[in-house]
């Protein structure tokens, strides 16, 4: 999933502060599965806005809507009666949502309420890691499963660097060293030989070194 | 339909309706007239005993009497059994009753109209016509009861003993029901004053609900010595006040029954005699309720089981009980055939036998055209409908169920009110069977912090033996709260919405209890028979895709913002389990657990017009009685005030203030 | 010759190398760079030119490298891959090839978190074997990462680095194997304390015939107290300093003299391994200790026998 956490409220409400009527728009797909930006937390924030506003003095409302995916124009599209009358759209989306909500509403402001971070997987509750880089070049067959690109704070292709120590990261002891978990993997089907191929360079322009990517799927248009 | 508590909490009353697959907790559905004991219990356990006696009022004509004498097959369905001893459901009825009492409230019966124009003739003044009184009266159908007792209330009156079920207390309870405008004619024996068809002539349906009124007959040699004295008229005599002539000091009472037991205890108290009971069925497989069984041998009752009565001994005056050994009581189907050796046979001196072996009713009133008996001399009866052959006759109670506990027997009179009510054209109908709730699985029941069950006090055995005076004292308002906080609140935890769900698994993972669930598809839900309503999968569900039958979010947000503009300034969020308030002047909620509170609630008392809120939490070494619970309000407060010092408002503006667990629910 | 480097030049001929660490400043003084220089000279064959080290922004290698040339004393450039893509890196190896720098060293860089600017970008297009590949590719084929022709081949004499102490141990071997497969020349190890993990590490690296395919200079340095010794084993990951050591460095009167003896007792250790072709010297900060280190191990460059 894609995770995304609050920003500092304090950033939000440089923002806020601006506008009268404000609509919390939350979004009940990735960021309410990483527990960030669903519905609780947008009527949370918007709990929050009011009565900082109260405490500053500041009129207007601070309404509150949800819709399952802020990724899709029909869901957006679908709030049309509540963004009525609001001077700012507040979105606790990914970054998607926002921008969406602009394309949708060009008349009406929009802001960020998030910080889009990751794509990531639970590892338990409230700690999330990530897993994937979106490098458009998938290449953990030959890994293990495992990703070198995302999990690999220098993006190794080529097996741990000098900092691997006691299986993690030269960056951080909370950070497994994946090229140790790579070769672990690999060594328990017998296959450690494997790393002593070099791989790489990795072509970047499959990321978004290449630009803004668009994807394309053949078959049926309405 | 909503009721209003005190505290603001308002809570839906509404029953399940057909089609409506909410599971009821166990202790409801064992109940025959289905009364929601978990509502009335959280009631005590607040200390607020008019509402939980109000609770008890909304399906049973006759609290006090039932929060004495009720065979409580609640309490043998309490799934608490299952993790140490069931909830003491009965006392805690009467901790109700007695508590709204002793504050002068409750006992007020509503203003009845009978709206409907008609009338009904019931026939027997015990617990099911009485029952059907009740309700027919607030049907709105005017009911007149024929008693050929002097005074109302039937076996309740004549057959059960002042020191189990004081006559006040029945008094009252009769005169709630007087209250709605019942009313009830003593001294009217149906076939000696009135004629039955006079009633079906006068009445617009007739309600026979006579019980079984008389003892059954011991036919074996010897019965008519005058010393041989039947059960019925006995304790008619007893509980009459009158003198019991030919009772000496060596008693038998032949019979293992409730109604035996009643008997020998009374014997005991009038001769302060030798009293021995004499029962066909062996030590553990007496009829009578084991509480019963030790309460007489508490009292120096002897019991002489696997034996039958052969014959009286005594020649014009009983010496004795001749009696054989019984070696089974049932056939292979269960029916009742007891086999005996003829050969060994003993006798048990005695000057008196009292024979409580049974009652039958009486039915002789019932002209030949009225309503038909079978060969046996029973009335033919629907169970369904409660209507006999005759049409407009209907009929309720032992006479047609046969012996059985009393709320049975208001059960059948309440069905009997609603079959006359519809006979009568008003708009209503049976309720619904409700369907209990699984029993706590042993991965849940471990998880359960064990709690004591509060014993009911007694008088001392020596000194209930001198009178007839109440035996049991009852739980009275600190033990009754105790007690009352034990249940489990079975099912009246979390529910899900699948429409909301994200499908996250954040309740499958805070979880303590294992209650939600979900598979590959992400389609889910929340084990009711595993749930314990400790809320923490509600204030994490990040979609808003559970919400708590007891309290709803909705319902406790308003109650927030209510509370905060009655009471103004500081709002104490509290415990139902801690033994004393954290904040006693501020303004008060209490809730099952403080782990129910959202970040959005807390910030919502604030935004609501709280000067200060204060959160009563356990100590971090006790869990309280939820696992976690005091983990999940120590992170929802943190959160709130990281929230509020992110807007520059004081985060102390609400606050964690640590309480002690009652004592009586810190474990054995 | 590949690159006709002194340090090539002593390697080839068999000869023990020494070789040091200058490490540029965080200014744009070159006279910090002609003092160190000054300081070396004549006590090693060349002198390994810090890139960035440890993510701190100095004084780029390149630059620094041409003015150790001035000195009359041989640079080996270190390259990282942190700071640079392949379009920065090839044009930075063409430009140091064409001031005259003769050796190189490609590095994967440490992470710049470690350093004075942890929110930069890290780069890490290339890795450090794809770095070697690609600087073997530029110097042999002779062309560019993407294939095309270069008319002017870089003529360098290419390294890396390995390190003996990281983790998972069996592969480190391996991995150095691999940046012989890509095309280094010689390598340089981590700092060696672990005298006997070290000769186990050359073992492997025998048997993989690592050995024979390419130089192996034996990391070593003063250590300048026990509080250094403390925090080297505890804080700089991949480095292993056994106890014994740090309680000999604060048993010591003169830890400095003492840090110096430990260092000289290392270096006559490693020279007996089989495999082990030279020294690499690593006194950061502390150049003066190289001539007393050298000396006390009786260490002529090879390029002055």
């Amino acid at each position: 999933m894609i995770t995304a956490e609050r920003k500092p409220f304090d950033q939000i409400k440089t923002v806020t502060d601006q506008f009268e009527n404000i609509l919390v728009v939350g979004c009940n797909t990735c960021v309410a599965v990483c527990l960030t930006g669903g519905e609780k937390e947008a009527e949370i924030l918007a709990t929050q806005l009011r009565l900082q506003r109260q405490k500053d003095g500041i009129g207007g409302t601070v309404e509150t809507v949800t819709v399952l995916r802020q990724c899709e124009n029909e869901y957006v599209d679908a709030v049309a009666a509540q963004v009525a009358g609001k001077d700012l759209i507040l979105s606790t989306a990914c970054s998607i949502g926002p921008q969406l909500f602009a394309d949708r509403f060009p008349q009406v402001r929009v802001a960020p309420a998030m910080n889009t971070n990751m794509l990531g997987v639970v590892k338990e509750h409230h700690v999330w890691t990530e897993y994937c880089a979106a490098c458009g070049d998938c290449v953990i067959f030959n890994t293990g499963g495992i990703c070198p690109i995302a999990r690999c704070a220098k993006q190794l292709t080529n097996g741990p660097c000098g900092g691997s120590q006691d299986g993690h990261c030269e960056i951080s002891k909370d950070i497994p060293c994946v090229w140790q978990l790579i070769y672990l993997k690999l060594a328990s089907f017998g296959l450690e030989g494997n790393l002593s191929r070099i791989s790489g360079p990795k072509d970047w322009s499959k990321a978004n070194s290449g630009g803004p990517r668009t994807m394309k799927k053949e078959g049926f248009k309405p | 339909m909503e009721r209003e508590l005190t505290n603001g909490i308002s809570r839906s009353t509404a029953r399940p309706v057909p089609g409506d697959a909410r599971l009821r907790p166990p202790c409801e559905v064992a109940c025959p007239i289905h009364t929601d004991a978990q509502r009335y219990i959280q009631m005590v356990a607040e200390g607020k005993n008019a509402e939980a006696l109000g609770v008890v009022r909304e399906t049973n004509p006759m609290p006090q009497v039932i929060g004495r004498i009720c065979a409580h097959p609640c309490e043998e369905a309490c799934r608490r059994g299952s993790v140490d001893e069931p909830i003491a459901i009965c006392n805690l009825k009467r901790v109700a009753s007695d508590g709204a009492k002793a504050a002068g409230l409750g006992y007020e019966p509503p203003a009845v109209e009978f709206t409907t124009g008609k009338k009904v003739a019931i026939i027997g003044s015990g617990p099911s016509g009485l029952a059907a009184a009740h309700d027919l009266a607030l049907m709105g159908v005017q009911p007149v009861i024929f008693e050929k007792q002097p005074e109302a209330g039937g076996f309740l009156r004549t057959g059960i003993l002042n020191y189990r079920l004081p006559k006040d207390i029945l008094d009252e309870d009769i005169d709630y029901i007087r209250g709605l405008g019942v009313e009830i004619r003593t001294g009217a024996g149906v076939g000696e004053d009135i004629k039955f068809d006079d009633l079906v002539a006068e009445y617009d349906a007739v309600l026979i609900a006579v019980g079984l009124s008389e003892s059954r007959p011991l036919p074996i040699p010897g019965a008519d010595l005058p010393q041989v004295l039947l059960a019925v008229p006995f304790l008619e005599n007893v509980n009459a006040g009158r003198e019991t002539e030919g009772l000496g000091k060596e008693i038998i009472v032949i019979g293992g029954g409730n109604v035996a037991i009643d008997v020998a205890r009374s014997a005991k108290r009038i001769t302060g005699g030798k009293v021995t009971m004499v029962c066909l069925e062996a030590d553990n497989e007496m009829p009578a309720h084991d509480w019963e069984i030790a309460d007489a041998r508490a009292e120096g009752i002897e019991m002489v089981c696997s034996q039958g009565p052969n014959a009286f001994v005594g020649e014009g005056k009983l010496e004795g009980l001749q009696i054989k050994k019984c070696e089974s009581v049932f056939d292979e189907h269960g029916r009742f055939a007891p086999t005996f050796c003829e050969t060994e046979l003993s006798v048990i001196p005695g000057d008196t036998v009292i024979v409580t072996i049974g009652q039958m009713s009486n039915l002789s009133f019932l002209p030949d055209t009225g309503p038909a008996l079978n060969q046996r001399g029973i009335l033919i009866f629907d169970r369904e409908q409660c209507t006999t052959s005759q049409r407009g006759i209907f009929a309720s109670g032992e006479v047609v169920t046969g012996p059985g506990a009393a709320v049975n027997a208001l059960a059948s009179g309440k069905r009997a009110a609603i079959a006359v009510a519809r006979y009568l054209g008003v708009d209503v109908s049976f309720s619904h069977e409700p369907v209990a709730i699984a029993e706590v699985p042993a991965d849940v029941s471990e998880k359960i912090k064990p709690a004591a069950r509060r014993q009911m006090p007694v008088r001392d055995s020596d000194e209930r033996l001198k009178d007839f005076e109440e035996v049991e004292t009852g739980l009275g308002e600190v033990d009754g709260r105790c007690e009352a906080s034990r249940c489990l609140l079975c099912g009246s935890g979390a529910r899900y919405s699948e429409l909301k769900c994200v499908a996250c698994l954040t309740c499958v993972r805070v979880c303590p209890y294992g209650a939600p669930w979900a598979d590959k598809d992400g389609l889910g839900g929340i084990d009711a028979g595993k749930c314990q309503a400790c809320g923490i999968c509600f204030t994490q569900c990040p979609a808003k895709a559970i919400d708590l039958t007891v309290v709803s979010e909705d319902d406790l947000m308003a109650s927030i913002a209510r509370t905060v503009t009655a009471f103004g300034g500081e709002l104490e969020l509290g415990c139902w389990y801690s033994q004393s308030r954290v904040a006693p002047d501020a303004g008060f909620i209490s809730l099952p657990c403080t782990s129910r509170l959202s970040v959005r609630m807390l910030l919502h008392a604030l935004e609501s017009g709280a000067s200060k809120v204060f959160v009563a939490v356990c100590s971090e070494d006790d869990d309280g009685h939820f696992v976690h619970g005091h983990r999940q309000t120590r992170a929802a407060v943190a959160e709130s005030q990281k929230a509020l010092a992110e807007i520059g408002l004081d985060p102390e503006l609400i606050e964690l203030r640590l309480v002690a667990v009652k004592k009586c629910m810190a474990g054995k | 010759m590949r690159s006709g480097s002194t340090l090539e030049t002593v390697l080839e001929a068999g000869k023990f190398a020494v070789t040091a660490e200058l490490g540029p400043p965080k200014s744009a003084d070159p006279q910090v760079i002609i003092d160190k220089a000054n300081i070396l000279k004549g006590h090693v064959d060349a002198v390994n030119i810090t890139d960035n080290q440890t993510a701190i922004a100095r004084m780029s290698s390149m630059a620094a490298a041409k003015l150790v040339i001035e000195q009359g004393l041989e640079p080996i450039m270190q390259m990282t891959c942190r700071d640079r893509n392949r379009l920065a890196m090839q044009a930075d190896i063409l430009g140091a090839a064409a001031l005259g720098v003769k050796n190189l060293l490609c590095l994967t860089g440490d992470h710049q978190s470690f350093g004075n600017h942890p929110q930069s970008l890290g780069v890490f297009d290339l890795d450090s074997v794809t770095l070697v590949r690609m600087v073997r590719d530029m110097r042999d084929g002779p062309r560019f990462q993407c294939g095309e022709e270069i008319a002017f081949a870089p003529r360098l004499f290419i390294g890396a680095a390995a390190n003996p102490y990281a983790d998972p141990f069996p592969f480190r071997a391996i991995r150095l194997a691999k940046k012989v497969d890509a095309g280094i020349d010689f390598c340089q190890t981590q700092i060696i304390y672990n005298v006997e993990k070290f000769e186990e590490f050359m073992r492997q690296c025998r048997e993989l015939g690592v050995t024979e395919r390419c130089k192996i200079l034996a990391g070593v340095a003063p250590l300048k107290s026990a509080g250094t010794a403390r925090y080297m084993k505890n804080r700089v990951a991949g480095m292993d300093v056994p106890d014994e050591l740090v309680e000999r460095m604060s048993a010591a009167a003169d830890p400095q003299d003492e840090g110096i003896d430990v260092c000289v007792e290392i270096i006559k250790r490693v020279k007996e391994i089989d495999g082990v072709a030279g020294v690499h010297i690593m006194a950061v900060e502390w150049e003066s200790a190289v001539p007393e280190i050298t000396k006390r191990a009786g260490l002529i460059p090879g390029s002055a026998s």
